[in-house]
């Protein structure tokens, strides 16, 4: 969506003027690669390198991909954020060797995956979003022969096996066959089974779909268990509150383009000194009136966020308070800026998270 | 910040030949373990349609049924029971595969292509031949054929699910729209059992059809399959394995550069 475009339907509320300061702009991601992480890997490994990624899908000429640089170091796990039809799930295709590049190289290590996609399928592993074939298959039986098609010794992937079931709770449906899994706990043998015998990347296409909150923390903690071990995390996803709490670093994609890099901290330096005021309105209240220090609002379905200076607090609870009195809100809340608020400004959209009513 | 020294995640890269036979076996597990559902529906339908095939036979006929049609029905009927899998079945689960997009996973599994394929013909064999006996049994039972079993039995088999998976798996992985493929798979089948002289001799179709029959696999299946059960045949038998090998090819030659192909 252009910036200032409709939201949802609605009248648009967002300002978008360009990157926050501190925040790595594509041109500048070579600089950042040397970024400190807090993955705790020490050890070496294989660096994943894109670079100048483009992709024209032949039929229809979309430009999915254009001109994508970034890397991924051993240990560390990367979030790819960015709405629907962004370009992150091409991206990851190509250096699966599922989707050929139209130009630009990928490298992992010192592999050519794009001359070699039989090499990117041995050192990759990928989670894609879409459910996988395991009808037939009980959950453990499902982890098991994808680790032995992966190239696990049969010791260490049963091993394995038990340690992630173990992990992420899942032992009450070990010997369940596929058709009687709930979505979530069939994504979470997804994931079992494509890091029971992990690649030197992983690349995760939402993995916390349809998964409850419980063991979306399981779930969350293995991904960073994934990085302790030196396995680079490509992570794929919409949700970007969660994904604030578990990616070292994360670039956001929108267009085919790499709008912004960096760490999750980074994308908030400019707004260190700004607070976001969350309204609950009432359902199918009117947009109300902005007061002018509201430096930037958004509002997905009847929630409405705006960012405000922090020196400005006082006045806007007052007004705030004064919506509420008014029945055109319910509630409000007053907290400190997060990475969502850096997504908006970067894409012009809440993510889904924030659609829904997660901000 | 803590630091945790573990070992590295690097997995070796893997090739030869003892990684190609792991990674064809393994693959056979996945395809059985992941269709075990179906397995065995699958081979009760095929025995009860190659001896239901064998015993309808006799209906068609108000009096005596001719020797030479008795023949043809007896070792006809065989070859159809191995070759649905692959030309028909094969297609239709990777069709499947495509409309569930489960098919993207499945290609992104660090396994050779032809493993794939191997496990496939695994799983032909493995359905097909019980039901290939079963109508040769039903047809010494219900018509008295005699048929003398020499040891070409074990190439002729597998060399007609050979042929039948590599055209089932090419169709499958070529033909992007599942519906198509299904559809072709179908008429395939049609034209087998009706218009080819696997169950029929040639003589009785019409010219065209005859000359555009020797073109095609089918006839050849029922010449290696009649060869090896002891019954003369009027074609070429080594020209028939011929034929096949050549199908075979294509079809392997068309399925590679399909499941190869990046979009």
């Amino acid at each position: 969506m252009p910036p200032g475009g409709a939201l949802n339907g609605r009248m648009p509320m967002t300002s978008v003027n360009g990157p926050a300061a501190g925040v790595a702009l594509p041109k500048q991601a070579a600089e950042e690669v040397g970024t400190p992480v807090t993955a705790t890997w020490t050890g070496s490994g294989l660096r994943l390198c894109v670079t100048d990624l483009r992709k024209t899908y032949k039929r229809g000429g979309v430009v999915a991909n254009d001109g994508i640089t970034l890397e991924v170091a051993p240990g560390e796990v990367y979030g790819l954020l960015g709405p629907n039809g962004a370009g992150k799930t091409t991206l990851v295709k190509q250096v699966i060797g599922l989707l050929k590049p139209t130009s630009g190289t990928i490298h992992l290590g010192p592999h050519d995956l794009v001359a070699h996609p039989s090499v990117a399928r041995q050192l990759c592993s990928y989670l894609p979003q879409a459910p996988l074939p395991i009808d037939a298959l009980h959950a453990d039986e499902a982890i098991e022969l994808t680790g032995l098609i992966r190239g696990g010794e049969a010791a260490t992937v049963r091993r394995r096996t038990g340690e992630l079931i173990e992990a992420l709770q899942l032992d009450s449906w070990r010997r369940s066959l596929g058709t009687r899994l709930s979505g979530g706990v069939r994504r979470l043998v997804g994931f079992a089974m494509v890091t029971v015998s992990p690649g030197a990347v992983v690349i995760l296409d939402e993995p916390t779909n349809d998964v409850d909150p419980l063991r979306r923390r399981l779930l969350w903690n293995e991904i960073r268990r994934l990085g302790e071990r030196g396995c680079g995390v490509v992570l794929v996803t919409h949700n970007v509150l969660e994904a604030e709490k578990a990616v070292d670093r994360l670039a956001i994609i929108d267009h085919g383009r790499l709008l912004a890099e960096g760490t999750p901290s980074s994308f908030k330096v400019e707004s260190r000194d700004q607070l976001r005021l969350h309204l609950m309105l009432r359902p199918d209240a009117p947009d109300p009136e902005m007061p002018g220090l509201v430096i930037r609002s958004s509002r997905t379905g009847n929630n409405l966020v705006a960012v405000i200076p922090e020196a400005d607090a006082a006045v806007a609870i007052a007004w705030a308070r004064n919506l509420v009195d008014a029945g055109t809100a319910e509630e409000y809340g007053l907290g400190a800026t997060t990475l969502e608020d850096a997504y908006i400004k970067l894409t012009g959209r809440a993510s889904l998270d924030g659609e829904n009513g997660g901000s | 910040m803590a630091t945790v020294a573990l070992p590295a995640a690097t997995p070796r890269l893997r090739s030869g030949p003892v990684e190609w036979l792991r990674s064809c076996a393994v693959m056979a597990r996945w395809q059985l373990a992941s269709l075990r559902l179906f397995i065995p529906m699958l081979a009760a339908v095929e025995v009860l349609a190659g001896v239901g095939f064998v015993l309808g036979f006799g209906l068609f006929f108000t009096s005596r049924v001719p020797a030479t049609s008795v023949v043809y029905c007896a070792t006809g009927v065989p070859v159809i029971t191995l070759y649905i899998v692959g030309l028909v079945f094969l297609p239709q689960v990777v069709g499947m595969q495509k409309l569930a997009h489960t098919y993207e996973f499945l290609q992104s599994e660090p396994v050779p292509r032809s493993a794939g394929f191997v496990s496939w013909y695994a799983m032909n064999l493995l359905v097909g031949v019980p039901g290939m006996v079963a109508s040769l049994i039903a047809g010494w039972l219900r018509f008295g054929v005699s048929l003398h079993v020499s040891a070409a039995v074990i190439p002729a088999t597998l060399l007609v699910c050979l042929t039948s998976s590599a055209i089932g798996f090419a169709m499958g992985h070529a033909v992007a729209v599942p519906m198509v493929s299904n559809v072709l798979a179908q008429v395939l089948n049609f034209v087998a059992i009706g218009f080819s002289p696997i169950a029929m001799p040639a003589g009785q179709l019409p010219d065209w059809l005859a000359s555009l029959n020797r073109g095609l696999p089918f006839g050849s299946m029922g010449t290696i399959m009649r060869s090896a059960l002891g019954v003369a045949t009027p074609d070429s038998v080594p020209g028939a394995y011929a034929l096949l090998a050549g199908w075979t090819c294509a079809g392997l030659l068309l399925a590679a550069v399909a499941v190869m192909r990046r979009g």
